[in-house]
């Protein structure tokens, strides 16, 4: 060792200049000769990512808590007892709340406003209508059906999320927190970000929601919209939806758990399906249309009845 | 020429840091936006296969591990708390897999010459654009010296010429003081210096 240069003072860096530009050297040098182009890399990987998206949202659907409910059950319960019990226990099990017909749910929801609200000189471009707000810490708000008119936006901040019923039932969508919706027509809305959950009444009628990447046409089904900077990613859980990229490139969803990705760039691939028993519609919009419910019952029986779930009000 | 040596003022620190991951991007790719996380891959992936294949010496399982490294990445997004998070985390743990790859095969991971860097060393014309920065004697001269350090020595040294993390870093990465990385790195760029001094090599040539 040549003393005369002296140690490299320990400090790793900059003590040591020729050393450390020939390790430099050598270093990109063995990196330009064994590792491949970052790009493709990229490419590659980015096609698990959306896999693993896709899986995330499968198990995040399926994730429920698995301790009961304490009795007595949810269904006796007066509505303003059950929302506080929710509000009180927001980790509260949701596996034995008893299943909701959800679209008869959404129909005698919006009957219940309709009644409450309805006035007949009242202009009603989406027939009868209701929207609730669920903000943070379980608070339920109301969104008057006179806010819900063609090119209304309803939108959602962080923690809240919102449950619309259109066209005496016909469509019901959930949206979750940090979403931006646009109503545009009675079958057409426009969701701009953040993510929403659909229900359309099979066999009445057409329906579409169009996204900054492209579109999805509805024919009676359930299916799950995502908007992000990645795109719009479509899950289905029953019917058939066909998607359209911006560039009109078309994929259509028949069989339950398909998935298709439209990019901002206008590609639209089918992505791998959820998994067999994942359940598309997520936990948030179960919540929020069971909250909306809660309130809905709690405004049309204040005696603390609740509507059987399932039961028609039409 | 020690003298020489001896007074050229201290090099800024190299190599310069690889792009770094804007806060927009970090925050899609903490939402889990697969688009975003493959700009995190793009930013990172050369620099980590680098590390990786110094490490295992396969640039078969380099590329592998380096795939499980950033799906775990994807995976345990939420532990990531920010951008400047987010390069000790990727190295920590490629350098956990490097390490368990190589106890896999119970082979010794090694920064000496191995028959992939011996087909490397192609004549300068054929060698990738930008590279060919080193002859032959030198390179081979400095792979030997590297086959000499002690394990946790060629880790060091790879993380901070082939991951180009700073101290901070690098201390994050192995769970050691700043300070003991600093002494350490030292240390063993010393031993590196008198192992190529004592075969004739003029590191004053490589100045940059």
């Amino acid at each position: 060792m040549n003393e005369r240069n002296g140690p490299a003072r320990g400090q790793g860096g900059g003590d040591d200049p020729a050393l450390e530009s020939l390790l430099s050297s050598y270093a990109e040098e063995t990196c330009s000769r064994n590792v491949g182009s970052s790009a493709a890399f990229a490419e590659r990987m980015r096609g698990l990512f959306e896999r693993e998206a896709a899986r995330e949202m499968a198990a995040r659907s399926t994730e429920r808590p698995g301790a009961p409910l304490p009795a007595p059950s949810r269904a006796r319960r007066p509505p303003v007892q059950a929302m506080e019990f929710a509000r009180a226990n927001p980790e509260a099990p949701r596996r034995n709340v008893r299943p909701l017909n959800w679209l008869a749910a959404a129909a005698a929801l919006t009957a219940i406003l309709a009644m409450f609200w309805a006035r007949p000189a009242e202009s009603q471009a989406f027939g009868p209508s209701a929207g609730f707000l669920a903000k943070a810490g379980g608070e339920m708000e109301a969104i008057s059906p006179k806010l819900l008119f063609p090119g209304a936006f309803v939108e959602t901040a962080p923690a809240e999320r919102a449950l619309v019923t259109l066209d005496g039932g016909r469509v019901a969508l959930a949206l979750n927190e940090g979403s931006s919706l646009k109503l545009e027509a009675p079958d057409r809305v426009r969701l701009e970000r953040g993510e929403a959950w659909f229900r359309v009444r099979p066999n009445s009628g057409r329906f579409s929601v169009l996204t900054p990447a492209g579109s999805v046409e509805v024919m009676g089904t359930r299916f799950h919209v995502a908007v992000g900077d990645f795109g719009s990613r479509v899950a289905l859980e029953r019917g058939k939806v066909a998607t359209r990229s911006a560039t009109g490139a078309e994929v259509l969803l028949e069989k339950p758990r398909q998935v298709a990705g439209m990019s901002p760039g206008g590609a639209n691939s089918l992505l791998q399906s959820l998994p067999e028993g994942a359940q598309v519609e997520p936990d948030w919009a179960r919540e929020v249309t069971e909250q909306a419910q809660i309130m809905a019952a709690s405004i049309y029986f204040p005696s603390g009845g609740m509507p059987a779930p399932g039961a028609r009000h039409q | 020429m020690s003298g020489e040596f001896a007074r050229q003022p201290a090099a800024p620190s190299k190599p310069p840091a690889p792009p770094a991951v804007d806060e927009e991007t970090f925050r899609a790719f903490q939402a889990g936006d697969p688009l975003a996380a493959s700009k995190v891959v793009e930013a990172f992936h050369r620099r980590l296969a680098g590390f990786l294949y110094m490490r295992v010496r396969s640039r078969e399982t380099a590329e592998e591990l380096a795939q499980e490294v950033f799906l775990a990445a994807y995976r345990q997004r939420g532990d990531i708390r920010d951008p400047a998070s987010l390069r000790p985390w990727l190295f920590t743990v490629a350098k956990r897999k490097a390490m368990k790859a190589n106890a896999k095969r119970h082979r010794q991971p090694e920064i000496g010459v191995e028959e992939e860097t011996l087909a490397a060393l192609a004549p300068a014309e054929e060698a990738p654009q930008g590279a060919g920065l080193l002859n032959r004697e030198a390179r081979a001269l400095l792979e030997e010296a590297l086959g000499e350090l002690t394990d946790a020595e060629k880790e060091l040294v790879s993380l901070r010429y082939f991951g180009e993390l700073p101290i901070k870093e690098i201390a994050a990465a192995t769970d050691t003081p700043m300070g003991t990385v600093g002494v350490k790195l030292g240390r063993t760029l010393k031993k590196i210096r008198g192992r190529l001094e004592s075969k004739g090599l003029k590191l004053e040539d490589f100045l940059p």
